[in-house]
């Protein structure tokens, strides 16, 4: 195993991501420590954001939105008064098996009004291995967006992703970039899945079986901020 | 599309065994993001406007038994010339001299079509512009009648070939079902092009089939062939009862917006699918009378 730890991974994370790594941890622990996990972000991100008056969008994927996202939303709006929130439902795949093409497009968003310039944008993933989502997600958001600041964040990278994820934009986007991890991961196994990572697949560790499965889901955090921003 | 006896014949057994590892070369070596699929990719995408929309009955093959082998377009009208290109990316190519010398495997390329009674476009294209500049500079003066030097970008992935060419970026958006595609889609369309591409037999397939294949990656997000669907009148009356629920169909697809764009998305199949059709069996039956009630059927 070679992981490395951040200086944001004190003992208590680093117990986090141990219970993430445990095969024997149960959906509904995992979820709760992905959430923690957020939280725990969402105070880095606070200590880092020192005026309560910026803007701040906030984009995760579906399977994501209601554990490690809602973690750091919630603590986000503590004191930040301008905070939207953005959810993709992407479908990953290689076309016909073809090992180097890999694919995420977007089967549906949900996105709150925000203004066209923001102070920050913040991306949000469990994991972040080939970069694949998080590219295609953040393609989409700065084609009508233009963030100051675009924090990167995820529990666990590898050791490539960052270099691997600048190389797809031009320097006026990725000079704006980020990162914000608790651990590196160098280590891949046959299928190409990151060791430790976080204990395998996301969407089976959550509870949600399969990618089908997790695109079929609402967010409880996107039902009830849409009813709120819907007038009937 | 060449017989070994042919080529035996006219070129003797030396050149045969060369092709023969030519090909082998090229066959081993099937990986999706290279150069010579990109171009593929790209020639199938500019063609698609007339497979689709005049029924031109376009073939494609790649590393078969030919001289110049990379891509050959065979467009199966006897007076239309075939095209084959041979692809280099590299900053140090020439015309050569003798057996194995891209001249020569030209020259060969036009003999062996003229046996067949076809006329020849043979294209070199190189991915640098000093290096296209050169070979036309040095282009053999025998071969001028029937081949000429293109440019063609080279680049890590195809997404990225793609921003630097706006007649690829056109065909790909021809092809997406959406009017105004985002970036995700074009994305999605031009690689699921590139892996039907990669897949399929490559002795000579018709374009068509290729667009077909690629049409069954879920999701394509490659326009509906055919035009002969129609939504609904049961489907249609629900749908427009809900409410802050709006839709269209663009290019054979169903598109929908809830709150005025707060969400969006797009059902995977397109209308002249079994699974649009299962779609529509769903709403029926289910009768969803608000957005949550719709929302788990739009995926």
């Amino acid at each position: 195993m070679t992981r490395t730890y951040s200086n944001l991974a004190n003992t208590d994370v680093q117990a986090l991501l141990s219970r993430l790594i445990d095969k024997g941890t149960v959906p509904a622990l995992y979820r709760d420590t992905m959430t923690k996990l957020g939280s725990t972000f969402g105070d880095v991100l606070l200590n880092t954001i020192k005026d309560d008056s910026v803007s701040v969008c906030l984009a995760s994927t579906v399977e994501d939105a209601d554990f490690l996202a809602k973690g750091i939303l919630e603590r986000l709006e503590t004191r930040l008064k301008s905070v939207t929130f953005a959810c993709f439902w992407n479908q990953r795949l290689s076309p016909f098996d073809v090992e180097d093409l890999q694919i995420a497009p977007i089967l549906r968003k949900y996105q709150e009004p925000t203004a066209t310039k923001i102070d920050f944008l913040i991306v949000v993933k469990s994991i972040i291995s080939g970069a694949c989502v998080v590219r295609t997600n953040l393609v989409e958001l700065i084609q009508t967006i233009e963030p100051e600041t675009i924090f990167v964040i995820a529990p666990v990278i590898h050791t490539q992703s960052e270099e691997k994820l600048k190389q797809e934009f031009d320097s006026d986007i990725y000079e704006k970039f980020q990162f914000l991890y608790f651990a590196q991961d160098s280590e891949r196994n046959p299928d190409g899945e990151m060791i430790p990572g976080i204990g395998g697949m996301v969407y089976d560790r959550l509870g949600f079986q399969d990618q089908d499965r997790k695109n079929q889901y609402t967010p409880e955090i996107v039902k009830s901020r849409r009813n709120k921003l819907i007038t009937v | 599309m060449y017989s070994e006896e042919e080529i035996r014949i006219q070129f003797g057994e030396e050149s045969l065994n060369y092709l023969r590892n030519k090909n082998r070369g090229g066959i081993s070596s099937e990986k999706g993001n290279t150069y010579e699929n990109f171009f593929a990719v790209y020639q199938l995408a500019v063609l698609s406007e007339r497979i689709i929309e005049h029924r031109a009955e376009i073939s494609f093959a790649s590393q078969v038994l030919a001289f110049v082998d990379d891509l050959i377009i065979d467009s199966n009208v006897s007076n239309i010339p075939l095209q084959h290109y041979q692809l280099k990316n590299s900053a140090d190519v020439s015309w050569g001299q003798g057996l194995k010398s891209i001249a020569d495997d030209f020259r060969k390329q036009q003999q062996l079509n003229l046996s067949i009674n076809r006329q020849s476009d043979l294209r070199l294209v190189v991915s640098n512009p000093q290096v296209k500049r050169f070979l036309e500079r040095s282009h053999p003066k025998d071969l001028k009648s029937y081949s000429q030097v293109d440019f063609f970008s080279a680049s890590r992935t195809l997404i990225q070939v793609i921003r630097q060419d706006a007649s690829f970026l056109e065909a790909i958006k021809y092809l997406c079902a959406f009017e105004n595609p985002a970036p995700d889609k074009i994305e999605c369309v031009a690689n699921v092009l590139l892996g039907a591409w990669v897949a399929c037999d490559k002795s000579n397939i018709p374009a068509i089939e290729i667009l077909k294949k690629a049409q069954q990656s879920s999701p394509s997000f490659i326009r509906a062939l055919s035009t002969r669907w129609k939504i609904d009148e049961e489907v249609k009356q629900i749908l427009d009862n809900i409410d802050n629920f709006s839709y269209n169909f663009v290019k054979g697809f169903l598109h929908w917006q809830f709150g005025n764009g707060l969400e969006e998305g797009t059902f995977a199949y397109s209308c002249d699918t079994e699974r649009y059709r299962q779609f529509e069996s769903l709403i029926k039956r289910q009768k969803p009378k608000s957005y949550e009630e719709l929302e788990v059927f739009l995926i």
